[in-house]
């Protein structure tokens, strides 16, 4: 049942206040009455009004914070916006409005709620449930399971929360909560593989803050996802009833490299880009730079899981290139640093097979079975390695969330 | 020689069990002897009765003298590899289970089965035993989770395959493709060229896994795909039937070089028949 008081509004009469306007005001009313991370009667109202009236108020709202500038620093009283001839609004009545009080700049007040809306709309994006595409959803998502395509679903919400933060003062890219919004929506996106919002959300976010380390080096990992078997199966299985936003696994690949690179041109200790980088290179069969960028990686790296990588993915190179001891070495090191885990033994089955030698690669195909056996083991970092680097993406997202209800509730 | 079992050997394996017909093929104790499993068909139905003088075997492109055992009463180690990620739900799972059910029925006294499950963790459920009543009972409580390592589960079929004697299938059970193995399917493919263990291969869905298709080619096995798991039992089954239907030709290659990939190409004189056999083996190390 959709809470009343959040009902888009439907008033056409001249005498009362226009629906435009009272949709400003029971919008923005939602974004201060709504706790961040709660599914409450905000997120539930506001998800059932239709994208073209959301577009619309987003756009009314950043009308009268523009017209309230004007107002206020222009000549005259009163000021007629030209879209809406009929109506003329005084500082105070465009104030009353927007919640901004005569004392306070227009512009850092508007900021406020931009962010606290953005906010919303990201938490009816993550937690509000999506039956339909709604109409002239501007974007839709393919759902798939274990590689195979699934139903087609959509939000309007994160592209509403992104149109929101567009209007933050003097300019996006100077705002420090945007630039935390962004690293932390793409990080959650990435992180529950939701991949069809995270490349928009990543491509917009670079194109405010084109030099972000964290959002270059996840851009890089959304394309390593795309090329990954479980996304390029997908495809496949939805064959040609829809067209999915996915090129060949060499062409994002490529693209993989290129944003990997940028990061470190950002930031050349970001270790977790060079070691992916490296992994990316080898996928292309450029082995030798993979062995010399993941090499690197694994001599400044001092994390277990990162380490972990660098061994695999230095045996998988050296394999690669028929250095079999030598993969054997990297592989043996892996499974020491992670005992419990069934790769680098599948692995080492692998070479041994390749070596002729039957009881190296049983043994280690039936140690293999017996991590995957172990109900107490931690598991295999393989497993996760898309969704390792943003593990920390729900405290990021509340990092944000604690920041717009740290402001004043009008 | 890689690959390939030294035929001595395994002729003692075969008499100890009481496994060979009453035609007794010569073999050569000098020099290691390729064995090749052979599937012959006339319209969909194996041909049996056939002899070691019907068979023609070219190696390399070279003709080879060939002896022939047919193996339906050697004892076969037969590895499941079943699929229980997270859509093998519901009707699936019951349907699989109860093809697994059959299969073991079918099962005669001397052989073996093993159970291999697959999710994103390939776990060995039951190595190979002629006490089917753990292995039914491992199928049983299968549970589906996770993501596909069909890659990886296929390699350790293998492994666990080869590691007895005894003819050995494995039949590899997919609906779906492969998202979380760590080793290539060009590693394992490898690996088929290399070993003999024949894997056949059940796939659902509108198209037939690309993986599966290509390592039931080369391990001289066949790729079944499914609309559904309605009749799995029946198909498994079947290939069991059919797996027991096979020749096992035997030669010792001459006039070819000992090293490399042979080509192999295995014909049935005079009669235009469909011939299911490995495509090569890879000779030396």
């Amino acid at each position: 049942m959709r809470p009343a008081r959040w009902s888009i509004s439907t008033s056409h009469q001249a005498a009362e206040e226009p629906s435009w306007v009272a949709n400003v005001r029971i919008w923005r009313a939602a974004v201060e009455d709504h706790k961040p991370g709660k599914i409450d009667d905000a997120v539930i109202g506001i998800n059932a009004w239709s994208y073209r009236d959301l577009a619309a108020t987003v756009a009314d709202l950043v009308g009268l914070r523009d017209l309230l500038v004007k107002l206020r620093t222009g000549p005259g009283p009163s000021f007629r916006l030209p879209k809406y001839a009929n109506h003329t609004f005084s500082a105070s009545e465009v104030e009353a409005i927007l919640g901004v009080t005569p004392e306070e700049g227009a512009p850092r007040e508007v900021n406020r709620l931009l962010e606290r809306g953005a906010i919303l709309h990201t938490d009816i994006a993550l937690l509000a449930a999506i039956e339909t595409v709604p109409y002239g959803a501007p974007e839709a998502a393919m759902r798939g399971r274990d590689g195979r395509a699934g139903g087609v679903v959509a939000t309007v919400h994160w592209e509403i929360a992104r149109r929101l933060l567009d209007a933050v003062t003097p300019a996006p890219s100077a705002d420090p909560f945007v630039r935390s919004w962004y690293r932390a929506t793409t990080a959650l996106l990435q992180h529950d593989y939701d991949l069809a919002y995270a490349r928009p959300q990543l491509e917009h976010g670079l194109a405010i803050l084109p030099n972000d380390a964290a959002l270059l080096f996840g851009s890089g990992c959304l394309h390593e996802a795309h090329a990954s078997p479980l996304v390029q199966s997908m495809v496949r299985s939805a064959g040609t009833t829809v067209s999915l936003n996915v090129g060949s696994p060499t062409s994002h690949l490529r693209l993989a490299e290129r944003y990997f690179r940028e990061a470190l041109a950002v930031d050349p200790a970001m270790t977790q880009a060079r070691l992916r980088l490296g992994r990316v290179l080898g996928l292309l069969g450029r082995h030798d730079e993979a062995i010399a960028e993941l090499q690197r990686a694994v001599q400044a790296s001092g994390d277990r899981q990162m380490l972990y990588y660098g061994e695999m993915f230095l045996g998988a190179e050296k394999r690669a290139l028929g250095l079999d001891e030598d993969a054997r070495a990297h592989y043996e090191r892996a499974a020491g640093i992670c005992p419990s885990a069934p790769s680098p033994q599948i692995a080492l089955s692998d070479l041994g097979q390749r070596a002729g030698n039957r009881p190296a690669a049983l043994g280690a195909i039936q140690r293999a079975f017996a991590s995957a056996a172990d109900r107490q083991s931690p598991g295999d970092p393989w497993w996760v390695y898309s969704i390792a680097p943003f593990a920390n993406a729900e405290d990021l997202l509340d990092a944000c969330r604690r920041h717009v209800q740290g402001g004043t509730k009008r | 020689m890689t690959g390939c079992r030294v035929l001595v050997v395994t002729l003692v394996g075969l008499v100890a069990s009481g496994g060979i017909r009453a035609q007794r093929p010569t073999f050569s104790a000098r020099t290691a002897a390729i064995q090749v499993d052979v599937l012959v068909t006339e319209n969909g139905r194996p041909v049996r009765g056939l002899q070691s003088d019907d068979f023609q075997v070219f190696d390399n492109g070279v003709p080879q003298q060939v002896d022939l055992t047919t193996f339906d009463e050697i004892p076969l180690n037969l590895v499941l590899a079943f699929d229980i990620s997270s859509s093998v739900r519901g009707a699936r799972l019951d349907d699989l289970r109860a093809g697994g059910a059959r299969l073991l029925d079918a099962l005669k006294p001397r052989d073996r089965a093993a159970l291999i499950t697959f999710s994103h963790t390939v776990t060995l459920d039951s190595p190979l035993t002629g006490s089917l009543g753990d292995l039914r009972s491992a199928i049983d409580r299968v549970e589906p989770r996770g993501q596909t390592s069909l890659i990886d589960a296929t390699h350790a079929a293998m492994m666990v395959g080869e590691s007895e004697v005894g003819r050995s299938l494995a039949l590899v059970f997919s609906d779906g493709i492969d998202t979380s193995s760590w080793l290539t399917s060009d590693v394992v493919l490898d690996t088929a060229r290399r070993i003999d263990v024949v894997v056949c291969g059940v796939s659902i869905g509108r198209t037939p896994d690309a993986f599966l298709r290509d390592v039931t080619e080369l391990s001289g096995g066949t790729l079944t795909n499914l609309e559904s798991t309605t009749n799995l039992d029946q198909t498994f089954t079947r290939l069991l039937n059919e797996f027991r239907q096979r020749y096992l030709i035997s030669y010792s290659p001459r006039g070819v070089t000992s090293r490399g990939w042979h080509r192999l190409e295995v014909r049935v004189k005079g009669r235009n028949l469909t011939i299911k056999a490995r495509p090569g083996y890879l000779g030396g190390s």
